[in-house]
């Protein structure tokens, strides 16, 4: 616990956010993984955030779980491809790069506001400690 | 003068949280470093252990290697959790500081009179 | 016309002949309630010194919540003792004043 609770609290959030970033990176860095028909393509990462102490409004932040997508993927026509099946098909992972920029915008977003919350409450914590000096 | 439980108690929490900012400042420094495991700092539960016992002078520093999940190259440290245990113990040196310095001010406002 | 004879001023000032009483007791000399008072003002800076050495010892221990109880018990300790300094230095002042007057 950090001497300021507000501190510790954005933390949670500092760390949730930044394993969100790191899921969409793997998952845009993973974007054209190719497979063959018969397997299963890469599996997008979603995390799961939960409250803490959900109610006390002391809590934080918490990833509770990863869920991973769909692994049908979707069939690209490469006949070319050493991977390609008798039709000429091979697998891609089914992950849109649109949607993963988007939340990857909404996550460092996140990440810069629970920093300055920590930042602010700080400088709040100065003033308390000047109470009475001088 | 200055033996008091609450100078020394002081005290004590200041070298503790100087060595805790150098350990913080070694493991930031090796962020990077293969097969390095972050240090902690851990001296409170001691302090306050010793103060119940009336000996806050005897209480120890203790420097552990963290157990957490290391990453691909076997480092461990944690860069986020770093940053805000550093705010966090430069807060806690501040309020320190600000404990000895009242301290000694009631000795002073008694001797100017 | 009659002259009166020059009464004395108690009559219209309303004061009595000078009588020993123990309440103007000069300060210092322990005489009454200044005395009590002192010394229960003693006892309230004892009190409050000893808060805010507990609040230090918490907050050095780092089971602090809120770190402007300890601020406001640190700041309330180092003025009370001033306060005290102050009255014990104006008593004292007094005292002198009065030992010189009877000199």
């Amino acid at each position: 616990m950090t001497i300021f609770s507000a501190i510790g609290i954005a933390g949670t959030g500092v760390t949730v956010y930044r394993k969100w970033l790191d899921a969409i990176s793997d998952n845009v860095a993973n974007i054209n993984d190719v497979v063959p028909v018969s397997g299963q393509a890469f599996r997008a990462r979603y995390v799961q955030a939960q409250a803490v102490n959900y109610g006390s409004g002391e809590g934080g932040a918490v990833v509770a779980g990863t869920a991973l997508g769909d692994p049908k993927g979707r069939l690209v026509y490469e006949p070319e491809n050493p991977l390609a099946d008798h039709e000429g098909y091979v697998k891609y992972p089914e992950i849109d790069l649109a949607s993963q920029m988007t939340q990857m915008i909404m996550a460092q977003r996140a990440y810069q506001a629970n920093l300055t919350v920590v930042d602010r409450a700080k400088d709040a914590y100065q003033a308390a400690i000047q109470i009475g000096k001088g | 003068m200055f033996e008091d439980i609450t100078s020394v108690t002081l005290h004590g929490a200041l070298t503790g949280l100087a060595k805790r900012q150098r350990v913080i400042a070694d493991n930031i420094a090796n962020i990077e470093t293969p097969g390095f495991l972050a240090g902690k700092v851990s001296f409170e539960d001691e302090l306050l252990g010793a103060v119940q016992a009336g000996e806050p002078g005897s209480a120890r520093i203790s420097v552990a290697r963290s157990l957490e999940p290391t990453r691909e190259d076997g480092n461990n440290v944690n860069l986020d959790h770093e940053v805000l245990s550093n705010i966090d113990t430069s807060l806690r040196y501040q309020t320190m500081l600000r404990g000895v310095d009242d301290k000694f001010g009631l000795l002073r406002s008694a001797i100017r009179g | 016309m009659s002259i009166e004879a020059i009464a004395p001023l108690a009559a219209a000032t309303g004061l009595g002949p000078l009588a020993a009483t123990g309440t103007d007791a000069p300060a210092g000399t322990g005489g009454g309630d200044f005395g009590a008072m002192v010394a229960q003002g003693l006892q309230k800076l004892q009190q409050v010194q000893n808060t805010a050495d507990d609040l230090a010892v918490d907050a050095a221990a780092g089971r602090l919540t809120d770190v402007h109880d300890y601020m406001i018990a640190a700041t309330e300790a180092s003025l009370a003792t001033s306060l005290t300094v102050a009255v014990r230095n104006k008593a004292l002042d007094a005292f002198n004043e009065i030992m010189r007057m009877q000199a």
